[in-house]
């Protein structure tokens, strides 16, 4: 083939490679999965197992023999950029107070899958492999590849669900990162040992690779701490400094790779000596991940899924294999890891969850396997049950988790001491910086008791980052500042608020769970709206309010003088409208404002039962009226939803219960406008309870007939 | 020294012995011989007027053994690039495929085979009795070329 038709062709391959890779990484997150199984998958795809199969002239257009070597080359140099990443992502710091225990979990979850590995390779060994492997090379690199942790999968996960702030997830992360450089190790050795002739070229590798990490602790890492030192003054990475990080990169991949331990570890190496003090590792991050991950580290995804053929795997024998390789991975390294950590203290619960977690193989898994196929350790079947393996461990980590560890479990856990105070705390669920201010006026006002209790709630988005992330912000910075504005408007009113900032994917979800931790009775949030709707109730303001425990009332400010002096009460009888009325009374009480409660009725039928009720709610949420100012006004009309906005000129505020009377009520995709929500020209208080009372009759429709003034109650 | 730590070292020293151990008994195991890679063939017989396999150019016909232990997948270098799925048990292969000659489109292809030293004997045949006098076979001699390699997407 002519180099320009390889080039074209290789460029085609590699925007079909990214977009699928994307596609199904987007797919696999709507999922709750890590993104990276997506990718991978998607690289499957693009393989013998299935484009292969179902279009096998496609597949042999798109990836012609001739294009292999070049598609090898460019996965291989993402693998290496991305095991830097690794190795960047490594930080000294995880390890300070929680050393021990942590290399006491991690070495056994490595040893007892490194051991029932080799033990299986007993039984493999005869099957799936062939006299020109001999034993010791395939059951080493058999339990190397059984004992290995993905990392930066795990990071990813333990980022999304916010473990990192439990003792479980700070113990996990610690105990990869340690499993992480041990793995690693142990893979230069099987490498090293799997490549020697004989013992002495085995002890001549063995003594470079003590001399090469030497190097790089006495000579490399003391130079590299200048780039920090540089960067500190400079306040920028500059493209020289990069070009010099990558030609070391490249140099100590050439160096391993020359020692016999392969170039990966030099990669990882050189990583992990850079200075992570300061923000010198984390703008490097962010200049080679972009092109790491996202371009070079899908072509290494397809490259392997290229050699995957699980065609191969095309009798019910070969899937008992596959069946007993998944078991045994998921026995030692869950096992050992679990039962490691009980010994060190950690509950059951603790200790599941964090043998669920080491069992993430992921992509590091892959690599270790392409390095073995390479070298011709493992066969093509082999391989193919292997990266199932991976798969499959990857895939039920998130699952498996949310069963041992229950979102609303975690969420407990973050509950502070003072949550067992009396009183119950209003939970304030904040967005928008700007809009911290008034929801907190608001909360504050709808508290019980003269000292309300608020927990400030964030929740942010993960940082877009395909694989990495655990040495990064948890919460991206921009997201930290977002409780800023109320913060300071507390301490200036004297009023006392918690604030949480968690990372989330299920804002509306993650608003009920953490409600439902903190005990919260009351959720104030503000609203904005849905991007693929015209309802103002919709996105995350209807999650929240068909599923939450806890009463909600939605603000919507128009700016209004706050406290508020008048206050309009549309009314019509609803559980909903009534509680709408109880927090009315705790604002008219606390700023002795004036209430209007505009009872709604049919015109030219009076409903004296309805207005009986009415006014009985009235006298039990005014037994002793605050400064003698709430009315009852009952409007007869068949159109409330306008009568409420007509009414509602010359009031500071509108509060009232959701329902379909003034058509409001939470909707996924509302296409019909919330006409009191959108129009209404005072401030709005929108209040849906979840206490389940039988309503009472609503009002009919009808045009407006009269009005009717009542005497003051 | 703490309870975790005597766990440690006791868990290190017991998969030492345990490894070792393995290591002995897995040294004493016979593993299939190796085949994989390509075989030059040379047709000994065929006694058919629908071929079993359709080579283009006589003289270059081959085939790529892909081997994972006892499965191999064969691969022939004829027109269809036929694959056939084998097994390999006491140097004795056994396997099958789908025939694609048009004049035998739907039936089934039968292989068997030996391993005689460095040369493997091949016959196949559309018919699961490889006795049967009545179904045409083709008996193929394959040498393995020396410079085959084993891992078509390997690193050189």
């Amino acid at each position: 083939m002519p180099p320009e038709k390889v080039l074209l062709l290789l460029t085609v391959e590699i925007a079909v490679i990214i977009a699928a890779s994307r596609l199904l990484g987007i797919a696999f997150r709507r999922l709750q999965q890590p993104q990276v199984i997506g990718e991978i998958v998607a690289g499957i795809l693009l393989g013998p197992s299935l484009l292969g199969w179902v279009a096998p002239e496609v597949a042999a257009t798109l990836f012609p023999p001739a294009v292999l070597p070049s598609l090898k080359v460019l996965s291989e140099y993402g693998v290496l950029f991305f095991m830097f990443l690794v190795g960047l992502e490594l930080d000294p710091a995880l390890l300070r107070g929680r050393g021990r225990t942590a290399v006491v979990i991690s070495h056994v979850s490595i040893i007892v899958p490194f051991f029932l590995g080799a033990l299986l390779a007993l039984f493999l060994y005869t099957r799936l492999s062939s006299d020109a492997v001999p034993f010791t090379s395939f059951s080493l690199f058999l339990g190397a590849a059984m004992s290995i942790t993905a990392f930066p999968v795990l990071a990813r996960i333990l980022i999304e669900r916010d473990l990192l702030k439990t003792k479980v997830g700070a113990v996990t992360l610690t105990c990869a990162a340690v499993d992480d450089v041990t793995a690693w190790c142990l893979l230069a050795f099987v490498v090293a040992t799997v490549r020697a002739a004989g013992l002495h070229q085995a002890l001549v590798t063995a003594g470079l690779a003590l001399l090469y990490i030497g190097a790089m602790f006495f000579l490399v890492r003391p130079f590299l701490s200048r780039f920090g030192s540089l960067y500190e003054n400079s306040g920028r990475l500059s493209q020289n400094l990069v070009a010099v990080v990558f030609v070391l990169v490249l140099s100590s991949a050439a160096v391993t790779d020359l020692i016999g331990i392969h170039a990966i570890f030099g990669a990882f190496m050189l990583g992990a000596m850079m200075p992570k003090e300061g923000g010198f590792v984390r703008e490097l991050t962010e200049k080679v991940e972009d092109f790491a991950v996202v371009f070079l580290l899908p072509i290494y995804f397809a490259y392997t899924g290229l050699r995957t053929q699980v065609g191969l795997l095309d009798s019910p024998d070969l899937w008992l294999f596959c069946s007993l390789i998944i078991g045994v991975a998921t026995l030692g390294k869950f096992g050992g890891s679990a039962v490691a950590a009980l010994t060190t203290g950690l509950s059951w619960r603790e200790s599941a969850a964090l043998g669920v977690l080491m069992n993430t193989r992921g992509l590091m898994e892959l690599i270790i396997l392409n390095i073995g196929l390479d070298l011709g350790v493992i066969s093509p079947v082999l391989f193919a049950m292997m990266v199932l393996m991976a798969i499959v461990t990857t895939i039920t980590t998130t699952p498996a988790l949310a069963a041992i560890y229950p979102l609303e479990q975690l969420r407990a856990e973050l509950l502070e001491p003072e949550a067992m105070r009396a009183g119950t705390p209003v939970l304030v669920p904040v967005a928008l910086a700007s809009s911290g201010p008034a929801l907190l006026d608001i909360a504050a006002a709808l508290a019980e008791g003269d000292t309300p209790r608020i927990y400030a709630l964030h929740l942010a988005r993960p940082l877009e980052r395909g694989t990495l992330g655990a040495r990064q912000h948890q919460v991206p910075p921009s997201n930290q500042d977002a409780l800023g504005p109320l913060l300071t408007h507390a301490q200036a009113q004297g009023v006392e608020v918690h604030p949480v900032v968690l990372v989330s994917r299920t804002p509306g979800a993650d608003i009920c769970d953490v409600a439902r931790a903190k005990g919260t009775r009351l959720i104030v949030m503000g609203w904005h709206k849905p991007v693929f709707s015209q309802a103002m109730l919709g996105g995350t303001v209807q999650q929240v309010m068909k599923g939450s425990a806890a009463d909600v009332a939605v603000f919507i400010d128009r700016n209004s003088p706050f406290p508020p002096q008048r206050i309009l009460l549309p009314y019509t009888g609803t559980v909903h409208d009534r509680a709408a009325l109880t927090l009315a009374a705790r604002l008219t009480h606390r700023f002795e404002a004036q209430v209007t409660i505009l009872h709604v009725v049919r015109p030219g039928r009076p409903h004296p039962r309805l207005e009986q009720e009415a006014q009985s709610a009235l006298i039990q949420e005014f037994p002793e009226p605050a400064g003698g100012h709430t009315r009852l006004v009952v409007v007869e009309s068949t159109r409330p939803a306008e009568t409420v906005l007509q009414e509602a000129t010359g009031y500071d505020l509108t509060v009232l219960g959701v329902g379909e009377e003034w058509q409001l009520e939470p909707h996924v995709f509302g296409l019909r406008s919330e006409r009191i929500a959108s129009h209404c020209p005072s401030s709005l208080l929108i209040v849906r309870t979840r206490e389940h009372a039988v309503s009472m009759p609503h009002v009919e429709n009808d045009d407006r007939h009269h009005s009717a003034v009542s005497p003051s109650v | 020294m703490t309870r975790s730590t005597l766990l440690y070292l006791g868990m290190l020293v017991l998969v030492s012995v345990g490894f070792e151990g393995i290591r002995r008994v897995g040294n004493t195991l016979t593993p299939p011989p190796h085949i994989a890679g390509q075989w030059s063939l040379s047709a000994s017989s065929s006694s058919s007027s629908c071929p079993l396999l359709e080579f283009v150019e006589a003289g270059k016909e081959s085939v790529q053994v892909e081997q994972s232990g006892r499965y191999l997948m064969l691969t022939f270098s004829d027109i269809h690039r036929t694959q056939l799925h084998a097994r390999l048990n006491d140097r004795q292969l056994h396997g099958s495929g789908p025939s694609k000659v048009t004049c035998a489109e739907g039936k089934w292809l039968y292989l068997t085979g030996r391993l005689h030293g460095g040369s493997l004997e091949i016959v196949l045949t559309h018919s699961q009795e490889m006795s049967s006098s009545a179904a045409p076979a083709l008996v193929l001699l394959a040498t393995q070329t020396p410079s085959s390699d084993p891992h078509p997407l390997a690193s050189p």
